[in-house]
């Protein structure tokens, strides 16, 4: 696990996050929850209110596990990077057929480390929704430096920054491309 | 080269009266039908050159004199003149085909810049679920995006005013193969 030199920027994907069951059931709970169309020049898909809202027991036992020391000293063990317990955005995706998320770098005041739970199936090559992570050319993006096909029950997560380019790629079929994501501050 | 039914005396005024009023103005059938589809034709053999800046706009360039020629000709500065009420000073013209993953983004390098717009669309088929849509609109988000849907041998005039901002929807992969062309025309 070496989040600090991965390139082309810090990032780790950590497989197997939660237990099974655990994610069985909060994926059941996540495609229960009302997703919202979002349509802008930058993306295309769906996404459901701050889930810090949710009244789903599942989901709110997923807030409290990100909202807890552990988990906030278990990003700072693995990243190097000093996040605040508790202080971190949230709210479930869906990309289906079509859907997408352009070239961007995310930076915001207070966003240090981005984050995606997936919980969907695993998708191949063909089905698109990859997670590309860009390398940075000079302040601008440059060339695809690392992909990452959605896999079930895995957590991604990358240092936010001027050079963090990154990119949902479109999604390609039938498949439903499920995820929990935000920012941790 | 223009349908003849857009250069009547009278249609023109009626034409000038719409894009002062609405800030834009759209014409479908915009030149000659047999005109139009040996354009077509022809810049259709033209993959043109890719241009890409993630963050910015994917699209190739094509370079065809032909079409820059019939829009920097004498007979449509004229008629574009007539539209927007003003002689039509120096022009910049780009020819683009955008494809399945190509697209531009809404950047700050537009913004504060005042001038006239036009695109003429070029295209065999286009279905608007395939994307490709060019949107403007202002800044704070507020007001009624203005929409052009890709359709062939349709024409464009906005008023791009300073607050705002434009962009080519990312075309997606229901479009296969399809593409479509668009010859956009800069007058400051």
């Amino acid at each position: 696990m070496d989040f600090a030199k991965n390139m082309p920027f810090p990032h780790l994907l950590i497989e197997s996050f939660l237990g099974e069951k655990e994610a069985e059931r909060l994926a059941l709970a996540l495609k229960k929850e009302e997703f919202e169309e979002k349509d802008s020049d930058l993306f295309s898909f769906k996404q459901t209110q701050d889930l810090h809202y949710s009244e789903n027991k599942e989901i709110k036992e997923f807030v409290k596990m990100l909202e807890s020391r552990e988990f906030a000293e278990r990003i700072e063990k693995i990243s190097g990077i000093k996040v605040k317990k508790g202080a971190f955005d949230l709210a479930g995706s869906l990309y289906e057929n079509t859907d997408y998320l352009l070239c961007h770098d995310d930076e915001l005041e207070g966003r240090k480390i981005a984050y995606v739970y997936y919980l969907c199936e695993d998708f191949s090559e063909k089905d698109g929704g990859a997670l590309a992570l860009l390398e940075d050319d000079n302040g601008k993006p440059g060339k695809s430096g690392k992909r990452y096909s959605p896999k079930w029950n895995s957590l991604m997560i990358f240092e936010v920054s001027k050079r963090s380019w990154h990119e949902v790629e479109e999604v390609i079929g039938k498949k439903k491309r499920y995820a929990i994501g935000g920012w941790l501050h | 080269m223009i349908n003849k039914s857009y250069t009547d005396k009278e249609i023109v005024v009626q034409i000038k009266d719409a894009f002062s009023e609405n800030g834009f103005v759209r014409l479908e059938s915009f030149i000659d039908v047999n005109e139009y589809g040996n354009l077509n034709s022809r810049i259709n053999d033209e993959e043109g050159e890719i241009a890409k800046i993630p963050d910015r706009y994917s699209y190739s360039l094509i370079d065809n004199l032909e079409v820059e020629g019939l829009f920097a000709s004498d007979k449509f500065n004229e008629f574009l003149g007539k539209v927007i009420g003003k002689k039509v000073g120096k022009m910049t013209l780009s020819v683009k085909r955008f494809g399945w993953k190509d697209y531009t983004l809404v950047h700050d390098d537009e913004a504060g810049k005042e001038e006239i717009r036009f695109f003429f669309i070029l295209t065999d088929k286009w279905n608007v679920e395939w994307g490709g849509n060019i949107v403007y609109l202002t800044d704070d988000g507020e007001g009624q995006p203005i929409v052009f849907p890709i359709t062939g041998n349709s024409f464009c005039i906005v008023k791009k005013r300073k607050d705002m901002h434009s962009f080519v929807k990312y075309v997606n992969n229901l479009a296969g193969k399809n593409s479509f062309v668009v010859v956009e025309g800069k007058i400051k």
